[in-house]
């Protein structure tokens, strides 16, 4: 499948509106319609363009969201849920998990272990060839042998 | 075997222009953008449909990487323009150039025909030339 310059535009005017309200429950064919496809095509193109569905990419958006918010704040586990658009703990708790490979409370705890000030993302949140040529980071033996 | 690029560096002279840049006129996403300890940023921007391949925008300073010295170095090289951003790849070089005109980006270059596509030469906010490049079929 081809994608001309115009349903690139189309299909990014409707991933910008996913983006901006990733939070919020949504219809696969508003947001179609807001991209001026239908819901299907809208979803075909979509695919096409970014490799993943317009449903993983607004899933990948709300998790890293939590992430984010895991780390940087000291809100509920269920707080962190609703507020990137999930309504069942259960349900946020096994994808985040499925995505990171940790539960949320293991990925704050383990995060947050790692800081050196609180609420703050620690250097081993970037890769080490950063860390270390950017400020200093030191490599550990294991990392270099 | 390495099978892909995750991140490329591009020295920029300022993080919160050069973020303004890529992502409200090249139409980057912002892939990270969080302070670690010590106060460093990373920040990293993407191209919609290349979500695994992240530009680090990173300021030269002095630092375990640089001397003060070298840092300044650097940044005046970023802003004579010896350096490039890469190639960017759009559907239609004409199109996606007068977009970006439009939105005050600058060109050294129009689109032009080259053997290998249609090619228009750009500019950053740092000075960082970058490539739009409509491959041809």
């Amino acid at each position: 499948m081809t994608v001309n310059h115009t349903q690139y535009k189309k299909v990014c005017l409707g991933r910008d509106y996913l983006t901006q309200h990733y939070a919020l429950a949504f219809d696969l064919a508003d947001v179609a319609t807001y991209s001026c496809m239908s819901k299907y095509h809208f979803c075909r193109v979509f695919s096409e363009v970014f490799g993943e569905s317009p449903y993983q990419y607004i899933s990948k958006i709300r998790i890293e969201r939590a992430k984010e918010l895991l780390v940087t704040s000291q809100r509920s586990i269920n707080d962190i849920c609703e507020l990137v658009g999930y309504t069942s703990i259960g349900s946020f708790s096994v994808l985040f998990r499925k995505k990171t490979g940790l539960s949320p409370t293991q990925y704050r705890t383990k995060l947050q272990a790692l800081a050196n000030d609180p609420l703050t993302h620690p250097i081993q949140s970037i890769p080490m060839c950063y860390a270390h040529r950017l400020f200093g980071a030191k490599l550990e033996k294991s990392n270099i042998e | 075997m390495i099978q892909s690029i995750a991140h490329v560096t591009v020295y920029v002279l300022n993080q919160d222009e050069a973020l303004d840049f890529y992502q409200n006129k090249l139409g980057f996403e912002v892939g990270t953008d969080m302070t670690v300890d010590g106060g460093f940023r990373w920040l990293t921007v993407f191209a919609k449909a290349q979500p695994d391949l992240e530009l680090v925008l990173a300021e030269p300073k002095e630092g375990p990487m640089f001397t003060k010295d070298a840092a300044d170095k650097i940044r005046a090289l970023v802003a004579d323009g010896a350096f490039g951003a890469g190639v960017f790849e759009t559907a239609n070089c004409q199109k996606t150039y007068e977009e970006l005109v439009a939105k005050g980006v600058e060109f050294i270059q129009p689109p032009t025909e080259q053997f290998y596509g249609v090619e228009a030469l750009g500019v950053d906010n740092s000075g960082n030339w970058f490539s739009l490049t409509q491959r041809a079929k």
